[in-house]
């Protein structure tokens, strides 16, 4: 596998180029530091409506003839937001990246941002919102995370009515301003590529970018909130947090290692436990993620009326049964379960992408496959059941969705 | 990369996409079986069924079977359709022979009594999650509407009466009728020793049983109902449109796919700058289904329901416009690179050869690779749309409405 090149720029943008072997696709993941974080209280879905705004028209071109032009590259295209960056990821045949990334640098420095196309964004902004009512898997993790964090962390990207609503056209144009800004940023690209001549091209279209240098962002906290909304529904739908370690900690591998004995493949805890041997539910599962440098725990379940306490009991006491002690084999298993997902991802040149981008925005540098293989493999029974008892859950956040509120 | 083919004495076939380069492999069988091969009594054992696969065999208990994927690190799963039902998994090179094995073995299940009866509280579950899910839930109500009865509009996941009342020997009955190895396919595609895998596949499946099941085909251009299913609980109008499309087996389908692309594809299409655009809808999109004998296209709407009206009579003047004006030159350029790049980029990885590969196999008994495929797709003129418009011309549209408005239209 080649080495992963990094190279900053004078105007603060960092560029990630990995070439592999054995594709000709390229793909490109590209940070903004225009998170929610970012946003001005009383302001929460702006972060979102401007990944929107930002593609409805440049300098040269409109909203219509932008997208016929990304389009003809065949792009496969993603964006987003989320605490911390904007996120532009896309895949497309190795030899079109330039073209790709210089309408990004049209898109990042000379949006149009008209009035007009600003209020279409909101509007749309509104009508996504008011759907995830029909949708309660997806807004119970917005929820759960908010109920989780202290601002301005937490806050769903989707943001809230009455905010959106408040927005105006100009708190559009000051926000581009600051934070689609190269300090902080980061590209990187991944795939059929030569790192060299990636950089070059970079800097060549996105070289003049300037921006002012942003302050740091308040260190994260949680503050472990419950909620429950009534919703008449089939299922009530059940998520739980509780806070583990971040990236940046010695017992970040193993934190990973125990919430895949509870949730990595089907004969893992949970879903042996709530679905095979009880049938309490259809989908259960647990991950480990980050909200900033704050590392957390998160379980899911949707279950019926009648069964989802009983759901969330069994739940509880996985999570906290793990410092129990775990098997040889509960290990093994869960280590080859990690290792064959990084390898396959080593095939993906879009995975490989974010993986560089995601790695730099929480290390500042990017892990190779073969480091994280390693410190995997090392783990020994005593590690991951010393994270459990070092790290038992001692409450947790619960937020549900459904017809009925549990204890 | 090579493609073979081999079947044996009892029907079965195994086709493989060998790329001694790749990290990794996909293989997995798939079943001509679906929704459309039920009795109205048995809705939704297909599905049950495909369920119960992963309970175990004479050699191997329900969380034997789940630990021993997990030991291979396996990325694995199954899915039921109208009228299949697949079963897969991702592994590394040396886990094949192990994966083989195992699925070989689950596709003989004991089916025992008991896990039948837990296995029904989690179908349950499921069906109550997607009954949680307007969005899916309108699809699922709009192709029942459509299909009348023809087969197609058969439901894959049964009803809570259904699959309360459904007895273990009903599904080992329905078992014995539709997993003959002449209905089933097996496919790898990956780093893979070929003759190897060959050997070993005789070896577990020579012993299974053919008995040539049949289904019943047939083409149907849709009932063209409208229908209005009213609930003050969901928030916003869900709106399924339906029209009748090519078949799998017809040389119109890359037409069917690139008119669907142009017309509702989640970005720069027809129904995107006349719905998302303008934030008229949440959702306006267009997807082609290719079956069996017939086919179909989908249109889904979401939003506001006070808009309900507004936003269908746009989506109609959509149809109605193509329908008179067929697509532009530069309509379809931009859908030709956009459904190639996808292709090749799936293509790049074994999980996503085995898909593609697996339906050529069951819907055509033919080989494609990404290169003809692509040629294919490439081929396709705006003539050749106009032509297939002729006759699959969304005038006869079935619409079932889903959300708070009494009435549509």
């Amino acid at each position: 596998m080649s080495e992963v090149q990094i190279k900053k720029l004078a105007n603060g943008l960092t560029m990630i180029a990995e070439p592999m072997a054995d594709v000709s696709s390229g793909s490109f993941s590209i940070r903004l530091p225009a998170g929610t974080a970012r946003e001005n209280i009383g302001l929460n879905g702006l972060s979102s409506i401007m990944t929107d705004l930002v593609f409805r028209g440049t300098e040269e071109m409109d909203s219509r003839t932008l997208s016929a032009k990304l389009d003809s590259l065949g792009l496969h295209y993603n964006s987003g937001s989320s605490n911390l960056y904007s996120s532009f990821s896309g895949a497309l045949v190795a030899d079109k990246l330039g073209e790709a990334l210089k309408l990004h640098a049209d898109v990042f420095m000379r949006a149009r941002l008209e009035e007009e196309q600003f209020e279409l964004c909101r509007e749309s902004a509104l009508q996504h919102l008011d759907s995830l009512e029909d949708d309660p898997r997806q807004k119970i993790s917005m929820l759960a995370f908010e109920n989780f964090m202290m601002v301005p962390y937490g806050k769903p990207s989707v943001g809230k009515e009455k905010e959106i609503q408040a927005i105006s056209h100009e708190d559009a144009l000051n926000f581009y301003k600051r934070f689609y800004n190269p300090n902080g940023a980061i590209i990187a690209v991944a795939g059929a590529i030569e790192a060299e001549a990636t950089f070059a091209m970079i800097e060549e279209n996105f070289g003049s970018w300037q921006g002012e240098k942003l302050d740091v962002l308040p260190k994260a906290k949680y503050q472990c909130l419950n909620s429950h909304q009534h919703k008449d529904g089939a299922q009530i739908h059940i998520a739980m947090i509780y806070p583990s370690v971040n990236i940046h900690h010695e017992d970040y591998y193993k934190a990973k290692a125990a919430v895949a004995i509870l949730s990595g493949g089907m004969g893992s805890r949970l879903f042996t436990e709530v679905r095979e041997k009880r049938g309490l539910c259809y989908s259960v599962g647990a991950s480990h993620t980050m909200i900033a440098d704050q590392g957390l725990i998160m379980g899911y379940v949707g279950s019926s009326p009648d069964k989802a306490q009983e759901a969330l009991d069994v739940m509880k006491n996985e999570f906290v049964n793990l410092a129990n002690g775990i098997s040889e084999d509960e290990l093994d298993r869960a280590k080859i379960g990690l290792r064959a997902s990084l390898i396959m991802q080593g095939e993906s040149s879009g995975a490989r992408a974010g993986g560089c981008a995601g790695d730099y925005a929480l290390l500042g540098r990017v892990r190779s496959l073969e480091e994280i293989e390693k410190a995997i493999l090392d783990l020994s029974v005593d590690d991951v059941v010393g994270f459990a008892k070092a790290n038992q859950p001692e409450e947790f956040t619960i937020t549900t969705i459904g017809a009925k509120e549990l204890i | 990369m090579e493609f073979k083919t081999e079947t044996l004495e009892n029907g079965l076939t195994i086709v493989g996409e060998i790329m001694p380069l790749s990290r990794s492999a996909a293989l997995g069988f798939f079943t001509r079986t679906g929704g459309r091969d039920e009795t109205a009594e048995i809705s939704g054992v297909s599905h049950f069924l495909e369920h119960m696969m992963f309970k175990g065999t004479k050699k191997r208990t329900a969380l034997e079977v789940n630990l021993e994927f997990d030991r291979m690190g396996a990325n694995y799963n199954a899915f039921t359709s109208e009228e299949n039902t697949a079963y897969y998994a991702a592994v590394l090179p040396e886990y094949v022979d192990n994966a083989l094995e195992l699925w070989c073995d689950l596709l003989r299940p004991s089916l025992r009594v008991e896990d039948f009866t837990i296995e029904k509280n989690v179908i349950l579950e499921e069906i109550a999650m997607y009954k949680d899910l307007p969005q899916f839930d309108v699809l699922d109500r709009c192709r029942k509407l459509h299909f009348g009865d023809h087969q197609c509009g058969n439901s894959v996941l049964g009803t809570v009466q259904t699959i309360t009342d459904l007895k273990c020997e009903q599904m080992v009955d329905y078992f014995n009728a539709r997993y003959s190895p002449d209905n089933m396919v097996l496919v790898c595609v990956g780093n893979i020793d070929w003759d190897d895998f060959v050997g070993q596949v005789r070896q577990h499946c020579s012993s299974w049983q053919a008995y040539k099941p049949k289904r019943i085909l047939s083409d149907f251009a849709g009932t063209g109902m409208l229908n209005v299913l009213s609930d003050e609980k969901i928030q916003r109008e869900h709106i399924c449109l339906m029209a009748s499309a090519p078949s799998a087996q017809s040389d119109k389908r890359y037409a069917a796919s690139l008119l669907s692309n142009i017309i509702g594809d989640d970005g720069n299409s027809r129904l995107y700058w006349q719905l998302v655009d303008t934030a008229l809808a949440d959702s306006a999109d267009l997807e082609y289904d290719s079956m069996d004998g017939t086919g179909a296209f989908y249109c889904y709407l979401s939003c506001e329901p006070e808009k309900a009206d507004r936003v269908l009579d746009i989506a109609k003047k959509v149809f109605a416009n193509i329908r008179t004006n067929g697509v532009s030159e530069e309509e379809l350029e931009g859908s030709k690179n956009k459904l190639a790049s996808a292709m090749t980029l799936s293509g790049e990885l074994p999980m996503g050869r085995f898909v593609p590969l697996g339906y050529d196999w069951i819907y055509r008994k033919k080989y494609r690779s990404l290169a003809d495929s692509l040629k294919e797709l490439q081929g396709v003129t705006v003539k050749d749309i106009n032509a297939m418009l002729e006759q699959y011309d969304f005038s006869n549209l079935t619409v079932q409405g889903l959300g708070p408005c009494q009435r549509l239209g």
